[in-house]
C-alpha cells in the first residue's frame, strides 16, 4: 500500500511531461509487463512493442488517468495483456493456441523460479494462489489470459458446453480474489 | 445493493480476462456504463486478472527498451495537448458532453434547444480551437434541423446498443454512451455500405458522452461500431457489434 500514492504522483508528472517519472514507472513495472507480453506473444520483439506502446499511452493519456479507476500497475498490465491477446487472434490460427497450453500453477512447486525480485515475492504469492485452484479452474483462467482464448473457444477446447465454461470461469476468478486477500494487487 | 445476476457476473469477469468475443464484450460494457454495481465487479475482476500477470516467470526485457520508450516519450512531447489517437482516415471530429450524457438520460431529445446544448459542449479533445467550433456549428445545425431524426444503435440482436445518431440531411452526429474504451483500445465508427464492399473508416472515439460529426452519411446504408486498437485501423477487426441503420 506504501508505495501506492507514488505510482500515482509519477503519472501525474508524467502528465505534465516529467519523462524521468516515465522512466520510473518503467522501473518499477517495466519488467512484469514485458515478462507478461512476451508470455502471451512469444516473440521477442513483438513483446518489445506491445510494452513500448503501454508506457506510451499512459505517457499521452496520464492528465485523464483516474487513480480512482485503476492503479498505474494494473492499467499498464491491463493495456500490455489487451494488446497482446489482441496480436496473438489477429496473427495465429486459432486451433494452435488451445493446443498449447503451459501450466503456469507448476512452476509454484519446482525451484526454476528465480526469486531474487521484489516483484517475485507477489508472483510466488499468486503461483502458490493458483496451485490451491482446483485444476479445472486453474484451466480455464490460463487459457483464457494466457492463450487469450475466448469463452465459446475454450469451450470447444475443452469440449464442454459454453455454460459451463462460462460459470467455471467466473467461480475461479472470484475463488483467486479471496486466496489472495483484499490487500493483494497487482 | 443489487446483487448483479449471475450471467452478468459471469459476463464481466470473463470480460476481465479479455475473454470475450466482441459483440459479448460489447454487452459487458453496456452493464458496466449502466450500474455501479457492475463496474466495481469489473474493477475489482480486472485487479484479479492483472494479478495473474505476476505469476509469470520473470523475463529480462532488452537493456535498451527503458531508453527507447523515454526516448519516445520525449519525442511527442506535449502528453497532455496530443490527442491519444490519430483518427486513422477521416479528420479527427469528436467532443465531448460534459458529463450530462448519461446512459439513461441519453439525448433523445431533439426538441433541446440548440443554444442550451452548445452551452454543455466541453472542447477537451480537439485539435485545435477552429475545428472545435466547426463541430460545434456542425451540431447545432444537425440538432437545430427540421428533418433531424434519431436513429439508434442496434445490437445483432436489436437491442439497444451504446448511443445513437441524430441525422440530418447528409450529415450526423453520433452520441455515444458507451463505457469508455478497455486500455489500449478505442471505439471507431464505420461507413457500412451495400452490395457487401468493404467498410470506410470513419472517427474513432473513447467513450460515454464522445459525440462524433459524421459527414456524407447519405453515401452509406448504415454507421457501425468495433473495438479497435488505440490509433483505429484501416479495416475492421470485427464485425460491428453495433449498427445504425440509415
Amino acid at each position: 500500500m506504501e508505495a501506492e500514492p507514488s505510482d500515482v504522483l509519477l503519472v501525474a508528472r508524467c502528465a505534465e511531461g516529467d519523462e524521468g517519472a516515465l522512466a520510473e514507472l518503467y522501473d518499477r513495472f517495466g519488467r512484469a509487463a514485458y515478462a507478461l507480453a512476451l508470455r502471451i506473444v512469444r516473440d521477442a520483439t513483438q513483446a518489445e512493442d506491445v510494452v513500448q506502446e503501454a508506457f506510451l499511452d499512459l505517457w499521452r493519456t496520464a492528465a485523464r488517468f483516474d487513480p480512482s479507476l485503476s492503479r498505474p500497475a494494473s492499467y499498464l498490465l491491463t493495456f500490455v495483456h489487451r494488446r497482446a491477446v489482441d496480436l496473438i487472434r489477429r496473427e495465429q490460427a486459432r486451433p494452435q493456441r488451445g493446443g498449447d497450453v503451459e501450466d503456469i500453477a507448476s512452476r509454484a512447486s519446482t525451484d526454476d523460479v528465480p526469486a531474487s525480485l521484489v516483484a517475485s515475492e507477489q508472483g510466488e504469492t499468486v503461483r502458490r494462489a493458483l496451485a490451491d485452484l482446483p485444476p479445472p479452474q486453474r484451466q480455464v483462467l490460463e487459457l483464457a489470459y494466457f492463450n487469450g482464448l475466448s469463452q465459446s473457444e475454450i469451450a470447444e477446447h475443452l469440449g464442454e458446453p459454453l455454460g459451463t465454461v462460462k460459470s467455471r470461469t467466473h467461480v475461479a476468478l472470484s475463488r483467486l480474489r479471496e486466496l489472495l486477500g483484499e490487500g493483494f494487487h497487482a | 445493493m443489487n446483487r448483479i445476476p449471475d450471467d452478468v457476473a459471469a459476463l464481466i469477469s470473463a470480460h476481465a480476462l479479455g475473454a470475450l468475443e466482441p459483440d459479448q464484450a460489447a454487452l459487458a460494457e453496456q452493464h458496466i456504463a449502466a450500474s455501479d454495481e457492475c463496474r466495481r465487479a469489473y474493477e475489482d475482476a480486472l485487479e484479479t486478472a492483472a494479478a495473474l500477470a505476476l505469476a509469470v516467470a520473470d523475463s529480462e526485457p532488452p537493456a535498451d527498451l527503458r531508453d527507447r520508450i523515454v526516448a519516445a516519450a520525449r519525442a511527442e512531447r506535449q502528453p497532455v495537448s496530443k490527442p491519444a489517437e490519430k483518427a486513422a482516415a477521416a479528420p479527427r471530429r469528436k467532443f465531448r458532453l460534459a458529463g450530462l450524457l448519461t446512459p439513461s438520460t441519453g439525448f433523445a431529445v431533439i426538441g433541446v434547444a440548440a443554444a442550451i446544448v452548445f452551452a454543455l459542449i466541453a472542447v477537451s479533445q480537439h485539435d485545435s480551437a477552429s475545428s472545435a467550433r466547426d463541430d460545434q456549428q456542425a451540431l447545432v445545425a444537425i440538432l437545430s434541423a427540421p428533418d433531424a431524426h434519431v436513429v439508434p444503435l442496434k445490437s445483432a440482436a436489436g437491442g439497444p446498443a451504446g448511443g445513437r445518431m441524430i441525422v440530418s440531411g447528409n450529415r450526423a452526429a453520433l452520441v455515444s454512451s458507451l463505457r469508455n474504451a478497455p486500455p489500449g483500445h478505442t471505439y471507431q465508427a464505420w461507413g457500412l455500405r451495400p452490395g457487401g464492399a468493404s467498410p470506410v473508416p470513419l472517427p474513432t472515439f473513447s467513450g460515454n458522452g464522445d459525440v462524433v460529426i459524421l459527414d456524407d452519411v447519405g453515401q452509406y446504408g448504415g454507421v457501425g461500431v468495433t473495438v479497435e486498437p488505440s490509433g483505429g485501423s484501416q479495416t475492421p477487426s470485427a464485425a460491428p457489434f453495433a449498427v445504425a441503420t440509415l
